[in-house]
């Protein structure tokens, strides 16, 4: 019964290369920590940003072909190189932000370094994984991680809670999931994606399994990209992270929790589309609404991010819902299947992007001007007459807040344009007026932060204080996030190439 | 993880699995149930203040039990279970290898990924033991860049159970 | 399609001036003025200097092959619908890039005297090299939606410079006039683009820009069953940008702007790109007679209705200003009747000699101390002399005396509407004709002839402008006499070069042959009796009106207290059509937006229901809300277990 396959042969190898790099990186990072004495404090950063860029390098360089390999472990090909891409590009932002930071606030953290290569380690497997088992690893690595992360300013209250909620909350819902992950082995007999899909296209079985597992793994993927009403520790653990660590999360952690919620909805798109349809359409509009609702009585900006990317999550449901549409429509409907799914899953792909790019940017700011005595700087009052102190920050910062908002020519319009016409065309058009209104509600807590930015005199305590590096890393953030938002089409058109290795 | 059986096959198979699981555990309850039951219906009942406290190891159990423990046991449980862990997987590697070692090119792989996967968590212990993460008393590191905030201080009260 | 040769040049000859615009608007103070002037002559010099070189690699193509295109980047690319970001010149194209860059050259070279005093220079010449960005763009633009984006650039443009002078009310209010009526046409033109996208998308393949001229044209077949709609749409935005009835009115208003500004924006350049647009969907308007009928209609009543009001008018830019759209009215009427080629040339003449005359009004303006009512004026022939001198020239250009520029063009587009067979609208033009000479002597006269009615300080300091001023004065003077001779019509044994440049343009539109040469009288009898009368007929226009403004004022009189005034009032007063728009339009919808939409949708349903009554609402439910985001662990373990229970109780039951 049991047959081996020769599990490392040259290709497997080319496969694992870019995880071996940020793992074996990982480690070596720690150990360099851990033994080298004569270290001066940024060398770890720039230990971390090469190995970083090592990953994008040898991504670049080996193609290690398209498909699952590692007998079936992981999907390798455009796919995961796209995400390993981004994963990569927000580590190495993280890291100058993280480096920048540490400068003033006399709070070395040397764990932090290791601790992101390992998140991104998990982030790469968990958007990559073709197996429940793969997805569960990649999940924990990267999770387990990230609770690390969000409680790592020790001596800091707030963040000490943050990092205790976030596990005891992230503990429970990953009990869930892989009770999920129990009940669809129990149903299809293996873990395997492809598996799992031949078993769904015969149809056969308890289907009381199969609709219950995949409950519960929504739910765990729900928590992770803080989809309502799973949402409930992101304002609590964004608001107590420090900053550069709550962009992370904001971006790679959903952007990570997205591919895979993708992947999975896809593969259980031909039984479970009736169930996961209304239920994720329910959740989307509630997740934007409530996220939107709350941003708008925030005083505190990371809060107000924290809820604003929970509004965004909500968007970006939209996207799988318009994905999971014409499975549940009629057959005229459904031969629309691959057109429609192919403009949702392009248009969720570039959103991640224009998300994370412009979220960054917000966040580089914020934590660029948190200087004092370790607290984030985090009252938007205190943000008076930026404009006139640090031009170039407040003007990144601008940039991003109207990118968030959805306002032409900045990349966060084409990403919801692309996202909405994905979801008229899917047909779905009072969803698309429910975005539409969402973004312009969210348009008010926005512009609350650039006038006081720009038409508020500075007072006594208002923030200051820049860090050259980390305030031109967000500036080319912003940069990008105005170049995107002018010449989208290039970037779409990759990221639709992305989306056809995908079996719709 | 492949499984060979045909596709229709595989739901009685799992099923039937379960069924078993489910056996276990209504025989579980059953005989915990039975036997307590069987001690009540046997034993006499003298109940006095002494009898009814809580047994600890012959320590008398004094004021609330909500009390903070020092995050230090916490660090020792955790290393242990790491290891314990270690132990749990290397059981079942140990079985395998032993089909798995003639197969040819295979065994040499199988024999390495353990290796690697040892020395991962060797290099996991040899982080926290020069950290001072071993240390009853973790002592301050200090860095040309700045002090390691995070250190406990030597003078903090160690809290017995 | 025919293949297009690259020309990379194209792009530097839009981006000069933007890279000028910005360097000045951005350093502004802190570049000395001299620099600042000299760089934003030097940056549209560079444009010119390019577009002669251009031009000159074009005459040295197949006539087939002039098309030279230069794409810059994909702009947008959404299923089948593409844009670039791309520029092209062809024969069209490059009449109006040499008028646009060279006459908007010259007028720079002479705003460097007319605004040398002024606090706002630099700005000044920011706006002006953006307005000739704009401009460019909207010439040289590859598909239409570039051409939009320079049309909205200009009309940004406009509005800039003619609220130049923002501390005086009337002229913020003029500025906002002309925006918000060319935003009345704009509504038009986007949705004659919307139309021909819905109506092309479907057809094309991919990565066939739908708005791209030669695409469009390629498929114009496929336009064909909403031509008529797609026509007048765009021509609604035309009758905007151009000044053509119902929408002429911001025009006269805008002389609020510096004389250059008028000269450069609402006399040669801007306002004919509504002239330019329509000639270049030719191929479409050829397809809709309905449409083409309704353009010549309104181009030649804007033609005698402009001229009309003219006769009336004494200030000295208002005149000219209504010339203007009298002449954009001759413009579209050449259109209208399939003489595309002839409104272009038009263009062209009257971009020198309306430049001319607004330019030599300004120095008129300037000598006198900033004082434009031609009844102060009179008798500056001598102390003005090469001003009178050019003045002239280009009164006899635009009253068509042979063989000034304005004889050819004005004459070629009378004999098309005569040759194709729209007698009435020919009447109309010739009569308008004779206003033109008419009006125009009567400026003269009133200006430069007669005694100097001026006060004492105002007529010491009359004084001829410095040579910044006057060189330009003289190139475009010389311009007015011999610019016409390149389009001398073959029946005088001229080569009608001008047409035959554009030729290759329009002859979709000669093809197709509903209207213009396919249907012309060859009768070269009629066009020598036609070319006599008219020039006759403006001679004695010219010569009534020196007579009667400088020999004979009692006639002028008159004709004042003709019928009891009454239709000289209505004259001066613009037929009361602003009186009526105010009456039709404005006061009701202020009326209504006063009662209606602030008192009773914005401060009653929007204020109080929606604005206090969602922040009422929003801090009702963020208190609610405030209660589960309680900061409990447990709590939120527990909603997380709420959720999940409900979707597996939805999927236990609904399954």
């Amino acid at each position: 019964m049991t047959h081996f396959e020769m599990p490392l042969d040259a290709t497997s190898w080319s496969v694992l290369l870019p995880y071996l790099v940020i793992g074996g990186g990982g480690l070596l990072v720690m150990l360099v920590d851990a033994f080298v004495r004569t270290l001066k404090k940024d060398h770890l950063s720039y230990l971390t940003l090469c190995v970083f860029l090592a990953s994008i390098v040898v991504q670049i360089a080996v193609h290690p072909g398209e498909g699952p390999r590692l007998g079936g472990m992981l999907l390798a090909g455009d796919w995961s190189r796209f995400f390993n891409y981004l994963f990569a590009g927000i580590g190495i932002m993280t890291t100058i932000f993280a480096t920048g930071i540490y400068d003033r606030d006399g709070r070395y953290r040397p764990e932090f370094y290791p601790l992101l290569l390992f998140t991104v380690l998990g982030m790469m497997v968990l958007a990559a994984a073709n197996d429940l088992l793969a997805v569960f690893l990649g999940l924990e690595t990267m999770s387990l991680a990230t609770y690390i992360l969000a409680g790592g300013v020790r001596g800091n209250v707030r963040s000490s809670e943050a990092g205790f909620k976030y596990l005891v909350l992230g503990g429970f819902s990953s009990a869930f999931l892989l009770m999920g992950m129990a009940l669809l082995y129990g149903y299809a007999g293996d873990t395997n994606f492809d598996a799992i899909a031949r078993v769904l296209a015969t149809g056969g079985g308890a289907t009381i399994l199969v609709t219950a597992g995949s409950a519960l793994m929504l739910m765990g993927f729900g928590f992770k990209v803080a989809m309502v009403p799973f949402h409930m520790w992101t304002p609590d653990v964004y608001d107590g992270a420090p900053a550069y660590v709550t962009g992370f999360m904001a971006t790679a952690v959903k952007a990570a929790g997205f591919a895979i919620l993708l992947r999975v909805a896809l593969l259980l798109q031909p039984q479970l589309a009736w169930a996961w349809y209304p239920v994720l359409t329910v959740f989307a509009v509630l997740t934007m609404s409530l996220g939107n609702l709350v941003a708008l009585v925030q005083n505190n900006i990371k809060r107000m991010l924290a809820w604003s990317s929970i509004a965004h999550a909500g968007y970006l449901l939209l996207g799988v819902v318009t994905l999971l549409s014409p499975a549940v429509g009629d057959p005229a409907r459904q031969a629309l299947a691959r057109t429609v799914g192919e403009s949702a899953a392009s248009a969720v792909l570039f959103y991640l992007v224009g998300y994370s790019l412009m979220n960054l940017a917000a966040f580089g700011v914020v934590n660029v001007l948190s200087n004092r005595g370790g607290e984030d700087a985090d009252d938007i009052n205190r943000y008076a007459g930026l404009s006139r102190r640090r031009p170039v920050a407040a003007a990144t910062l601008a940039v991003a807040l109207l990118s968030l908002a959805g306002i032409p020519p900045f990349v966060g319009f084409m990403a919801k344009f692309y996202l909405f016409a994905a979801v008229v065309k899917a047909g779905l058009v009072p969803l698309a007026v429910i975005g539409v209104i969402n973004s312009l509600v969210s348009v008010y807590y926005y512009l609350r932060v650039i006038v006081v930015m720009y038409m508020k005199d500075t007072e006594a305590d208002s923030y200051d204080g820049v860090e050259w590096v980390s305030v031109a890393t967000a500036g080319a953030l912003a940069a990008l996030v105005l170049y995107l938002g002018i010449r989208p089409d290039a970037f779409h058109a990759a990221a639709a190439s992305v989306i056809r290795q995908l079996p719709f | 993880m492949t499984n060979n059986l045909p596709v229709g096959a595989v739901d009685v198979g799992v099923t039937g699995h379960f069924a078993t699981v489910l056996v276990f555990v209504l025989v579980g309850f059953a005989f915990a149930g039975l036997a307590l039951g069987v001690a009540k219906l046997l034993r006499p009942s003298a109940p006095n203040p002494n009898k009814l406290t809580t047994y600890e190891c012959g320590e008398l159990p004094r004021g609330s039990s909500w009390v903070r423990f020092n995050v230090r046991f916490y660090l020792i449980a955790l290393f242990f279970i790491v290891f314990d862990v270690e132990i749990i997987f290397l059981f079942p590697w140990a079985v395998v290898f032993k089909q798995l070692y003639p197969v040819p090119g295979l065994g040499a792989v199988v024999f390495w990924e353990m290796v690697i996967f040892l020395s991962i968590l060797s290099l996991g212990l040899a982080y926290v033991w020069v950290k001072g993460d071993l240390d009853w008393v973790k002592k301050l590191i200090e860095r040309p860049g700045g002090t390691d905030q995070a250190a406990v201080p030597a003078d903090e009260e160690v809290t017995a159970p | 399609m025919e293949t297009h040769a690259n020309e990379t040049l194209l792009r530097w000859i839009v981006l000069a001036p933007l890279l000028g615009a910005a360097v000045i608007g951005l350093l502004n103070r802190r570049l000395p003025r001299r620099v600042a002037g000299l760089l934003a002559c030097a940056t549209v010099g560079l444009s010119f200097a390019l577009s002669v070189v251009v031009f000159l690699r074009m005459l040295g193509l197949d006539p087939e092959h002039r098309r030279l295109t230069d794409i810059l980047a994909s702009w947008v690319a959404y299923g089948n619908l593409r844009i670039d970001i791309g520029f092209a010149m062809d024969q069209l194209s490059a009449v109006m890039a040499l008028v646009v860059t060279g006459v908007g050259f010259l007028i720079h070279v002479y705003s460097l005297g007319y605004m040398a005093h002024d606090d706002g220079f630099r700005r000044f010449f920011a706006y002006l090299n953006l307005f000739i960005f704009s401009m460019m763009t909207l010439v040289l633009g590859e598909n239409l939606v570039m051409l939009f984006v320079g049309w909205e650039g200009v009309g940004l443009c406009s509005y800039l410079l003619i609220s130049f002078w923002f501390d005086g009310e009337a002229n913020a209010v003029a500025g906002k006039k002309a925006f918000v009526v060319n935003r009345i046409g704009d509504f038009g033109f986007l949705l004659g683009m919307f139309l021909i996208g819905v109506t092309l998308l479907p057809h094309l393949a991919p990565g066939e820009g739908a708005f791209s001229f030669a695409v469009m044209q390629h498929h114009a077949p496929l336009l064909a069953p909403v031509a008529t709609a797609i026509g007048l749409l765009l021509f609604l935005g035309a009758t905007g940008k151009s000044a053509q009835i119902p929408l002429y009115i911001w025009l006269p208003d805008a002389m609020a702007g510096p004389t250059p500004v008028s000269a450069l924006i609402h006399a040669a350049t801007m306002v004919t790109a509504g002239v330019y647009m329509i000639a270049r969907m030719n191929f479409l308007y050829v397809l809709t007679p309905t449409a083409m009928a309704v353009v010549a209609a309104v181009g030649a009543a804007t033609a005698i209705f402009a001229g009309t009001i003219a006769l009336a008018q004494n200030d000295i830019k208002k005149v000219l200003a209504y010339s203007t759209v009298s002449q954009l009215g001759y413009m579209m009427l050449a259109c209208g009747v399939g003489a595309f080629a002839m409104g272009i040339f038009h263009v062209m003449t009257h971009a020198f000699f309306k430049a001319l005359l607004f330019l030599a009004s300004g120095s008129v303006i300037h000598a006198m101390s900033h004082e434009q009512d031609m009844r102060v004026m009179g008798g500056l022939r001598r102390k003005l002399p090469v001003t009178w001198w050019t003045f002239l020239v280009g009164t006899l250009a635009i009253a068509g005396v042979f063989p000034l520029a304005g004889f050819f063009s004005k004459d070629e587009i009378l004999w098309k509407t005569w040759s194709s067979g729209n007698t009435v609208l020919w009447v109309i033009g010739f009569l308008a004709a004779g206003l033109t000479a008419f009006y125009m002597m009567r400026l003269v006269s009133l200006t430069f002839f007669g005694t100097n009615r001026a006060s004492e300080e105002v007529r010491h300091h009359i004084h001829e402008s410095p040579a910044t001023m006057t060189v330009p004065l003289v190139i475009l003077a010389v311009l007015s006499i011999v610019g016409g001779w390149v389009g001398i019509p073959a029946f005088m044994g001229g080569g009608a070069h001008f047409e035959h440049w554009l030729e290759p343009v329009f002859a979709g539109g000669h093809a197709a042959g509903t209207h213009g040469a396919a249907h012309a009288v060859h009768d070269t009898t009629m066009e020598w009796i036609l070319a006599g009368a008219s020039v006759a007929w403006g001679v004695l226009g010219l010569l009534l009106g020196w007579i009667v403004y400088t020999r004979r004022l009692a006639v002028a009189e008159a004709g004042r207290r003709f019928a009891g005034g009454l239709p000289y009032r209505i004259l001066e007063n613009k037929y009361y059509v602003d009186e009526a728009y105010d009456g039709a339009f404005i006061r009701p919808g202020y009326r209504l937006s006063r009662t209606v939409l602030w008192k009773g949708i914005d401060a009653g349903l929007i204020d109080g229901l929606l604005v206090n009554g969602s922040a009422l609402a929003v801090a009702v439910v963020a208190s609610v809300l405030r209660l589960f985001q309680n900061g409990m662990v447990r709590f939120y373990a527990w909603s997380i277990t709420v959720g999940l229970t409900v979707f597996v109780l939805y999927l236990s039951f609904s399954g």
